[in-house]
């Protein structure tokens, strides 16, 4: 026993240093995409205008040329790219966080039923924007769609948690069954209203649905700072109950684990992060449900590092496929949910196939 | 010390124990025995605080149960699971691991590592440290789980007073080799001062183990104390509803008994 001890203690911190490489690679990638993200685009400006931009703005130059790529660069790329940030990383944290609760590798954000509210609600804003929905889009003007959005993905939630708590208890196993159930009425909900709607609704609500970065601006980076801040300050305080769920409910609380709390606590940071991200870019599928597990086949299941490493992996992965999304068919964009899937099924198939892990 | 007062503990349809008055003390092995669904895991489930007794309550130094915080509780008493399945690939050593994550246990840079390395030693399981944990048998992810409990007890503070240990068949897959190796163990705590409650099914081995042995039948307890006193024919035959003998085991005379159909 002794003799073979070190060996296999040394394959331990093996694990212990691919971690720590993990997260340094995927900062460093995100820093690398976050730069090419903001030196794509139609207008011609590249890679090396980048600094002399930011030395222009710095010092206060502000003439012809310089002032319209800054203008491209700081007005329209930069929060293009705050917010491919911020809604890659909240969807791959509420993904993993999810995922740990439920104990199952198949939940995703859309399980408990945020999505799908948040859909249903934008939906009906597009559908009914001249008629039912009209007091609605005036008071927000064109923020209607995003705050709609999210209003809906966050009632879904709270309506889900209400029906399935009992005397302050909250179960998985109907949280996860009423989730999909929620989820499936929204579908239908949605289907009804397609089906009503005229040829521009449903060519609008069809690409609302598939994903886009295309409306960012400054003000929807304020709009989600909020959240992102929220995200950052509760998901580590999550991580420890995290961990203990990965065991079941009863191990976790016998390690010290406040369940009704910690459970509640990731049900609400879930939907918040994913109800902001619906908001301001549409449904985007993928990310959520295979970020974190990329990060678990690198890296394995401690939450301590697949929660900061999904959130940076998540994160570059929208921001590279908004970049193809841009490019492929100039000077139009393809949907990012799309480009998501396209780019990134192919590369998990790969891994799965690569991986000899017995179960993910 | 963890007491019960009048416990009972009833789900919609049934009466699953009732009237449980228990003790255990510090340095004590304390082992539940009785028939299947006699009420042995629902009493330690209750007795960890995972489940709230429908009568009667419980304590921990006179301080009631209930109002103990799941984290404070955590500093105090370990809990091995009759059962854990886990739905992803932590290796042995990770496993074990999360028994130092309890919060409030001030760690030393490494600490959590040593406490669930030594543990895995000790119950013989330090060479697959690094093994995942879905490719161990039964018997080795059952020692991973009392090395997690173990770990558990190790990391905590020492002032937060004298801890629990609470088992629920730690014995079930193991073989005769490990068997020894946990029931010792057992006893190591109980004399490091660990108030050690276990639920076995064997009863050569709880009577091999226990300072004190507590018999339950249909939820409430036929007989306690020491194993000379509870492991008689009488009792037995009753409780279990077979004929039984109880033996000697030649080497110190401790009671042993096998089952009916094979005399």
């Amino acid at each position: 026993m002794t003799a073979t001890l070190p060996g296999s203690l040394a394959q331990v911190s093996g694990r212990m240093a691919t971690t720590r490489l993990l997260l340094i690679a995927s900062s460093v990638g995100l820093c690398l995409a976050a730069l090419l993200s903001l030196s794509i685009g139609a207008t011609g400006i590249t890679l090396t205008a980048v600094p002399r931009i930011a030395w222009a703005f710095l010092s206060g130059h502000r003439d012809g040329d310089i002032a319209r790529e800054q203008l491209v660069l700081l007005d329209i790329r930069l929060p293009r790219l705050l917010l491919g940030v911020f809604v890659g990383a909240s969807l791959a944290v509420a993904g993993a966080m999810l995922q740990g609760m439920f104990r199952n590798p198949l939940a995703d954000p859309g399980l408990i039923g945020v999505s799908s509210g948040a859909a249903l609600a934008a939906v009906t804003t597009i559908a009914f924007g001249n008629s039912l929905a009209g007091p609605w889009i005036g008071t927000f003007g064109p923020y209607a769609l995003p705050v709609a959005a999210f209003v809906g993905g966050f009632a879904t939630t709270l309506l889900l948690m209400a029906t399935v708590s009992r005397q302050g208890s909250l179960s998985l196993g109907p949280l996860l069954l009423a989730g999909i159930a929620i989820a499936a009425l929204n579908t239908a909900l949605i289907g009804l209203i397609a089906f009503a709607s005229d040829d521009r609704e449903l060519r609008d609500l069809t690409l609302w649905m598939l994903g886009s970065l295309s409306g960012a601006s400054w003000t929807k980076v304020w709009a989600v700072a909020p959240f992102a801040v929220f995200l950052a300050v509760a998901a580590p305080r999550l991580i420890r109950g995290l961990n203990g769920l990965l065991l079941g409910e009863a191990e976790a609380f016998h390690l010290g684990v406040n369940l009704e709390r910690t459970k509640r606590a990731i049900v609400i940071v879930a939907s918040a992060g994913v109800g902001a991200a619906v908001a301001v870019a549409g449904i985007l599928g993928f990310v959520g449900i295979v970020v974190p597990h990329v990060v678990r086949l690198l890296a394995g299941p401690d939450h301590r590092v697949v929660v900061p490493a999904s959130a940076l992996l998540g994160g570059r992965v929208v921001v590279l496929a908004d970049i193809f999304a841009r490019m492929l068919v100039r000077p139009g964009e393809l949907p990012l949910g799309v480009m998501l899937a396209l780019i990134g099924a192919p590369i998990f198939l790969h891994m799965i196939v690569k991986s000899r892990m017995a179960s993910i | 010390m963890l007491e019960a007062h009048g416990v009972g503990y009833a789900s919609a349809q049934h009466e699953l124990l009732a009237e449980i008055d228990f003790t255990a003390r510090p340095g004590v092995v304390t082992v539940l025995i009785g028939p299947n669904g006699a009420g042995k895991s629902t009493l330690l489930r209750i007795l960890s605080g995972e489940l709230k007794p429908t009568r009667g309550h419980v304590a921990l130094d006179g301080q009631p149960l209930a109002s103990i915080g799941s984290a404070v509780l955590a500093q105090r008493r370990a809990v091995v699971p009759q059962a854990s399945a886990l739905a992803f690939p932590f290796t042995a050593l990770e496993v074990a691991m999360l028994g130092a994550t309890v919060p409030g246990f001030q760690l030393e840079n490494g600490q959590e590592r040593n406490a669930a390395i030594n543990a895995l030693r000790s119950l013989g399981m330090g060479a697959m440290a690094d093994r995942p944990y879905a490719f161990l048998s039964g018997g080795e992810r059952q020692r991973v789980h009392i090395a997690r409990a173990l770990a558990q007890l190790a990391c905590a503070p020492r002032s937060e007073g004298r801890q629990i240990l609470l088992l629920d068949e730690p014995t079930s897959s193991l073989d005769l080799a490990h068997q020894g190796t946990v029931l010792s163990l057992l006893s190591l705590q109980a004399r490091a001062d660990v108030a050690v409650v276990a639920v076995l099914h064997d009863l050569n081995l709880a009577a091999a183990v226990a300072d004190v042995l507590v018999l339950l039948e249909n939820g409430r307890v036929a007989a306690a104390g020491k194993p000379d006193d509870v492991l008689k024919d009488d009792i037995l035959s009753k409780v279990y509803g077979c004929p039984v003998s109880v033996g000697r085991t030649p080497a110190n005379g401790k009671p042993f008994l096998l089952p009916p159909a094979l005399f």
